[in-house]
């Protein structure tokens, strides 16, 4: 399997892993660590003085895992700069996922504020990967201005609803000359496969390894459809023919030396 | 003195950033501090200044996706 390449960090996995929605730090790190995953989001947050909330991050230190800060809860392109800045201070990181929501409900991504914070945010120096609707023209744009990858969404965060914007999707892997990293949606191990399977260089997971009955062994799980979907991909899938059935064995010739 | 932590009154009796993180007892990993808009570098924590009525942003790394 070939390894997967964004700015000038090289990963062996391509499943990426949101560490939210857990029930537990020790839950997190084992399904994690299971996954096999090299890099890890995290998110920012006004420190709570009322509440002590578990300490996730020496965990992930310890696992060796690259961290991620995104820029969650950012409203538009001014909010998503100052937190980007925010987190490189806090984790020491110029790499940063983008994304901005102006609706809590849905949590639909902005382009337009995508676009101009990822701009302004390569300017500082950053390694942006933005989280953007499976737009074609949008995620083309974003790596005209300097974006290391691009995050189109399958489907709707935490929806476990698969690959919704597969026709997009495709278009955007054929087009991209930067790794395409679907994100957002995936419920399934079969999901991440399909994506990897189609081209996606990568997929990022959180809320169907998080809520699982069992963590660890969905983790695992995605690990091995992740390599699946993969060496699927770089073996070359054939062509679906709706035409006509292909024998793959010589079965006329076999019956027909008996009569 | 009084200052505000992030957005809350809070009583303070240290000098500099790095004497509320140990008043906090935060571990510097994961934060960020800002003194209005301005984001301090951790390098900055031990010479910078909290003044009276100033309004300090701690913010701490979280779990997300």
């Amino acid at each position: 399997m070939t390894p997967l390449i964004i700015a000038d960090q090289t990963f062996g996995s391509r499943l990426f892993a949101g560490t939210g929605k857990y029930a537990n730090a020790e839950a997190m790190t084992e399904s994690l660590s299971a996954s096999g995953t090299e890099l890890v989001t995290l998110s920012l947050r006004r420190l709570d003085l009322q509440h002590q909330t578990d300490n996730i991050l020496k965990p992930l230190q310890n696992m060796g895992v690259k961290l991620l800060p995104n820029t969650s809860g950012a409203r538009n392109a001014k909010e998503a700069i100052f937190a980007s800045e925010l987190a490189r201070e806090a984790l020491q990181t110029n790499w940063v996922k983008l994304e901005i929501h102006p609706d809590p409900r849905y949590l639909m991504p902005d382009g337009n504020e995508t676009l101009a914070a990822a701009e302004a945010l390569i300017k500082k120096g950053f390694v942006v990967m933005p989280y953007v609707h499976a737009d074609p023209v949008l995620c083309k744009r974003l790596e005209e201005v300097g974006c290391q990858c691009v995050m189109p969404l399958g489907s709707p965060i935490g929806s476990n609803m698969g690959l919704a914007s597969r026709p997009f999707l495709d278009i955007i892997i054929e087009q991209a000359n930067v790794p395409v990293i679907v994100d957002a949606g995936i419920g399934a191990p079969s999901d991440a496969s399909l994506a990897l399977e189609m081209g996606a260089d990568a997929v990022l997971v959180n809320t169907a390894m998080a809520v699982a009955k069992q963590p660890k062994q969905m983790g695992k799980a995605f690990r091995l459809a992740v390599e699946a979907g993969r060496l699927a991909y770089e073996s070359g899938l054939g062509e679906k023919r709706s035409d006509a059935a292909h024998a793959t064995s010589p079965l006329t010739e076999f019956i027909g030396a008996l009569s | 003195m009084k200052i505000f932590l992030n957005d809350k009154p809070f009583e303070f009796d240290g000098r500099h950033v790095q004497d509320l993180i140990n008043v906090l007892q935060k571990e510097s990993a994961g934060v960020a501090v800002a003194i209005d808009q301005n984001i301090i570098p951790r390098s900055a924590w031990a010479t910078t200044d909290l003044l009276a009525s100033c309004r300090v942003f701690i913010f701490e790394s979280i779990a997300g996706g």
